[in-house]
């Protein structure tokens, strides 16, 4: 155009001779307001190539996520491979039937932000903000699934850090001197877990998963029911004293309740029932290294509480207990849950982020700001979506799935 | 021309003209802060990283300096300012040294200042690919500084730059702001490399070839692809390391359950190939600088570009030699010792195709041209020394003693900092249209380089009889390497001043420079000095950057011209006379 | 590029990017949807978790692949992106490969010191 021309003193950064060169000159500018040189940046000579430097510059930035994800699939690689057990132990604790609903979930929003390029490319406007919005909702479900999940974990003990049933006690101890004791007044009990408050924990919640795995229950609710309750009796059956020892004047309370009562405080009626933490307070860890406590390598039921899923014949070759979990791993076990934590909680961030990014193409779109010349937002945003559910692909059979 | 096909003559390279007012430059371009803080321009960019990381190249030199004072005598010397005891003031000054030169000087330096400089020049465009995300780069570059600062005030750190656990989740100091610092850090890294990728591939120009690019763009890709695949992985240890430390999730803590093998597997899987990320721009830099300055075409110009990818590949799979006497397995450990030596052998074709292009060139000493120059023979040392710590059972001697630090610092320090202070030097003029004192430049390189080697080359001798690092205290018999070492780095200190008030000086009162001081032929000598906001009159096309047949000196303007082939003597190759007999032009045309 | 565009809509010269066609997108999510089915299906089938893991990441592998080259344009793209994801993948597997065999060798040292490996303890 101003090939032979001295160029027009403008400060503006588009010049109108980038069009002269590529093929992409000839294909916008001309009847659409919203089109032409100005989604052109100035030292881009076409769209075309602006639209593959702009795909290969998501493109490196999409590196750059796998080899982070990496990262966590390497930490979960390694404790996987030599510390199988804890992680045959945790996969119970998993829901998959949200896992699942998860993966479809997100692939249907893949599915719909693939069809939203699409629409913004062929300049369906309309298309294109439904497409988003379903995106958009697709996150939400994600999220609040995840957040569902989560908060049955958090009701469970089954925290990330310190605050895991699973942690070291004498760990976990220290943990709540610093953060609960140091606040109680000097005439308040303090508070501290004993391995025979945890154990009896740890029962408890086998007792539940196990049979929720089976298919007892649709969803993790966010409180054990009376029926998967370990009764102290069949917790003494297991190697403590033949008869329970009396409810001592609790000098010793193990969080567990409070915990509860505080995830849950609709839940009256569970709360209202003695808890039977209390009655286990005088066991001490002594009584857990009994011989008939003791990692025996022999997978045993949990005494007369009939639990179906420990039985051998289940489809399960091993199954780890607490009770089998040979006692180095079982120090171990709360790792399970912070690579858990640490990969569904960066997982989950990249969905908000997704999902910011994804309302503000909303934003953009409703005002029409985009169309066959005009996409690579859309289209930059939609990759990384796309990263987003090909991550999950790999977490939902890696973390939900283990056999 | 055969590996560098058919090439324009000077006189025709340019195409289309481009919106330029006539007597437009980039730093007179538009006026005021906001117009300097907000800029997308590459080159202002690149000008403000240099700001930056000259600051905190001060900052990490001013805790140099203090730690070999520490060292001058054993026992203690400085007064115990901060730190439960004067030890403990050591340590978190060698940290703090080693943190603020690894993430905020060394591995910006080259890539971000003269990357971002030199690399749309270099290509002919008229910026990077993504001028936001470059803003965004180093503004990344300020946030992580800002945690590094906020680690200084709030206790420091005193667990060496490389946070190993489980002491780093243990010990009293900042860890978090370091770890967040390094984090945002990492951002900056990888938006630059994102960036440097984009640029190469999609803002050529049509007619420059893969093979037709100046070997810094070759190195400053490899420096790319070791950004954007290895910065990640630190982005997530730390993250790890932050969650270990808040929350003592235990993954790196034996005590929890943990492998802390596992962290230093995780920190060297970034850590190494980052080492790479600092010496690969710099070998980028000095293949530039020695062909100019020996006014000869770059010698093995494919083995040098390839030679660049093979140093960012095998940097990714030698990071265990770090850990020879960390508890890692036997069999890796040979592997990984194997694997190293093999990193040789990229790095010697390059040191070989330098000396090959000097031989026989007709060498001019100007300053770049001594920066280049020490940096083959300090990156020489450093590499050979190298095989030492690469061979199992030596490395078992020389492991954590003054034999690492001084071969670390000859290859990080050494080899970058002189490439860093050499590129500096040699596209001074371009940068800011003056030129320096020549004369000052060269005493500057004379006390940097003696300075650098009294400092350094005493601490081989230190190590090998057993001195080991990291102490703040020595027996007696190593007492005088430490005072040579001691004394060497002062003269290095007075030597970098020297350099800063030779560019100080020149910034105020040097003369008007050239387009073309030195004769190079590469894009960025066929514009103005300092270039034009969108840095070329015209689209430029591509050229061979190493012929340079076509410029002879002009004594008037004290820089070089294009020859006119209608007056001008054909033969006429520059400054330095005529072409030598039996020489071919271009020696890259055997390796077609 | 804009040769592709085959499937566009009426002024489909305009486009300087490939237009999926629709029944693509609809396959690939019917593909992904029955993939995720077999996965869930596949753990009730016992072949030792060494096998039974391969198995899920092989599917897993198989929708990744369905998505990058799809969803994610990779089909249609400049050959570089898929090298780019490529590298990437790579780089993790040398990073997982070199690591395990390092943490599965050096284990024995730092855990339980049975000298069993935990994948020999975990089989039948």
């Amino acid at each position: 155009m101003s090939d032979h021309e001295p160029p027009a003193p403008q400060d503006a950064p588009e010049t109108p001779d980038p069009h002269a060169q590529g093929g992409g000159g000839s294909a916008h500018g001309h009847d659409h307001e919203h089109h032409g040189p100005d989604h052109l940046a100035h030292h881009f000579d076409s769209l075309e190539q602006q639209t593959e430097a702009n795909k290969l510059g998501m493109w490196a930035c999409l590196v750059t996520e796998v080899l982070m994800f990496g990262g966590l699939f390497l930490a979960y690689a390694v404790y996987r491979a030599n510390h199988f057990p804890v992680f045959e132990y945790c996969h119970w604790f998993l829901d998959t039937k949200l896992g699942a609903i998860n993966t479809v979930v997100l692939l249907a929003s893949s599915l719909t932000m693939a069809l939203g390029v699409r629409a913004a490319q062929l300049g369906q406007q309309k298309l294109l903000l439904v497409m988003l919005i379903a995106t958009f909702m697709g996150g939400v479900g994600f999220m609040g699934i995840k957040s569902v999940e989560y908060s049955s974990k958090f009701s469970h003990e089954l925290w990330w850090g310190q605050g895991n049933l699973y942690y070291p006690v004498a760990k976990k101890n220290a943990y709540y001197d610093k953060t609960v004791n140091e606040n109680l007044g000097p005439d308040q009990p303090r508070q501290a877990w004993t391995e025979a408050d945890r154990t009896y924990r740890i029962y408890e919640l086998e007792n539940y998963y196990f049979n929720y795995k089976k298919g007892v229950d649709w969803f993790t609710p966010h409180y054990i029911p009376p029926e998967y309750r370990v009764d102290p009796k069949d917790y003494a059956y297991h190697g403590g004293p033949a008869d329970p020892p009396p409810a001592p004047a609790v000098s010793v309370t193990a969080p567990s309740a409070s915990a509860r009562a505080a995830a849950d405080p609709q839940d009256d009626a569970q709360h209202a029932a003695p808890q039977p933490v209390v009655g286990l307070a005088g066991m001490t860890s002594s009584d857990i290294g009994s011989p008939a406590y003791g990692p025996s390598g022999v997978s045993t039921a949990l005494g007369d509480v009939a639990i179906e899923g420990l039985e051998p014949d289940h489809g399960h070759r091993t199954h780890y207990t607490w009770d089998t979990l040979p006692e180095a791993e079982r120090e171990r076990v709360h790792i399970f849950f912070q690579i858990y934590y640490a990969m569904t909680g960066l997982h989950g961030i990249h969905v908000v982020v997704g999902m910011g990014l994804i309302g503000w193409l909303i934003f953009r779109a409703a005002a029409g700001a985009f169309g066959p010349t005009n996409f690579d937002a859309v289209e930059i945003v939609g990759l990384y979506w796309h990263l987003v559910d090909l991550i999950w692909i790999f977490l939902f059979p890696l973390l939900y799935l283990i056999h | 021309m055969s590996v560098l096909s058919p090439t324009p003559t000077p006189t025709d390279i340019f195409g289309k003209p481009r919106d330029v007012k006539p007597g437009d430059d980039y730093i007179n371009h538009s006026k005021g802060l906001m117009s300097w803080l907000l800029t997308l321009d590459h080159k202002r960019i690149g000008l403000m990283y240099m700001g930056g990381v000259c600051l905190t190249f001060l900052l990490g030199g001013v805790f140099a300096v203090l730690l070999r004072t520490e060292l001058i005598w054993g026992g203690q010397t400085l007064p115990h300012v901060f730190g439960n005891s004067w030890e403990s003031q050591y340590n978190q000054m060698f940290t703090l040294h080693g943190a603020v030169m690894t993430f905020l000087f060394i591995i910006p330096a080259i890539p971000a200042v003269i990357g971002n400089f030199a690399l749309p020049l270099m290509l002919g465009a008229k910026d990077v690919a993504f001028p936001r995300l470059n803003l965004m780069s180093l503004y990344c570059w300020f946030g992580g500084a800002v945690f590094f600062v906020w680690v200084l005030v709030s206790g420091g750190l005193d667990t060496g730059w490389t946070f190993y656990t489980p002491y780093s989740t243990t010990t009293s100091t900042n860890v978090p702001a370091a770890t967040l610092g390094a984090f945002v850090l990492g951002f900056s890294s990888i938006l630059t490399g994102v960036n440097f990728i984009a640029s190469i591939h999609m803002l050529r120009p049509r007619d420059m070839g893969w093979f037709k690019m100046p070997l810094l763009m070759w190195a400053l890709y490899a420096t790319a692809v070791i950004q954007i695949l290895a910065t990640p992985v630190l982005a997530i240890t730390l993250l790890l390391l932050f969650a270990e430390r808040i929350m003592q999730i235990g993954i790196f803590d034996p005590a929890l359950g943990g492998d802390p093998v596992l962290f230093q597997h995780f920190f060297w899987f970034y850590s190494h190939p980052a080492v790479y990320i600092m010496i690969l721009p710099a070998l980028g830099v000095t293949s530039e600088i020695i062909s100019v300055f020996s006014r000869k075409h770059i010698f093995g110009y494919k083995f040098i570009a390839f030679s660049s990818i093979a140093i960012a590949l095998f940097g990714f799979i030698v990071w265990g030699h770090h850990m020879f006497t960390s508890g890692q397995s036997v069999y890796i450990n040979a592997l990984f010792s194997l694997l190293t030596m093999s990193v040789a052998i990229p790095s010697a074709i390059k040191v070989f195709n330098w000396l090959a292009t000097m031989w026989r060139g007709s060498i001019r000493l100007d300053t770049p041209m001594l920066y280049a120059m020490g940096f083959i023979w300090l990156f020489t040392i450093g590499g050979l020394t190298g095989l030492f710590l690469a061979t199992l059972n030596t490395d078992i001697h020389f492991h954590d003693t003054y034999f690492v630090v001084a071969h670390f610092h000859y290859v990080m320090v050494g080899s970058t900092l002189f490439a860093f202070l050499g590129g500096m030097y040699h596209w001074f003029p371009k940068m800011f249209g003056k030129m320096y004192d020549e004369r000052h430049g060269k005493i500057a390189w004379t006390l940097t380089f003696i300075g650098f080697n009294l400092t350094f080359f005493i601490q081989f001798i230190a190590g090998s009889r057993g001195m080991p690092r990291r102490y703040a205290d020595f027996l007696p018999q190593f007492h005088w390497y430490h005072v040579i070492s001691t004394l060497g780095s002062y003269v290095l200190a007075v030597g970098l001043f020297w350099v800063l008030y030779n560019w100080i000086q020149g910034l105020r009162k040097g003369p008007q420079a050239p387009a073309n001081p030195w004769g190079g032929n590469s894009l960025e000598w066929h514009t103005n000095s300092p270039p034009p906001h969108l840095n070329f009159d015209r689209d430029p096309h591509g050229v061979d950057p190493y012929r340079y047949d076509d410029w002879k000196w002009d004594e008037s303007i004290q820089g070089y011209v294009i020859r006119d082939p209608e007056k001008d003597d054909p033969a006429y190759t520059g400054a330095d006379g005529d072409p030598l007999p039996g020489e071919p032009a271009t020696p890259a045309e055997s390796h077609h | 590029m804009s040769t592709h565009a085959a499937h566009a809509g009426p002024d489909a010269e305009a486009h300087h990017a490939h237009v999926a066609p629709l029944w693509v997108m609809f396959g690939v999510f019917a593909a992904l949807l029955v993939l995720t089915g077999l996965t869930v299906a596949a753990i009730s089938i016992d072949l030792g978790q060494m096998w039974n893991v391969i198995l899920a990441l092989s599917i897993a592998v198989v929708k990744a692949l369905l998505v990058a080259a799809f969803f994610m344009h990779l089909w249609w793209d400049k050959p570089f992106n898929a090298y780019l994801l490529a590298a990437a993948v790579v780089f993790v597997a040398l990073m997982l490969a070199y690591i395990l065999v390092d943490t599965d060798r050096y284990s024995d040292v730092v855990g339980e010191g049975d000298g069993v490996n935990a994948l020999q303890r975990a089989a039948p």
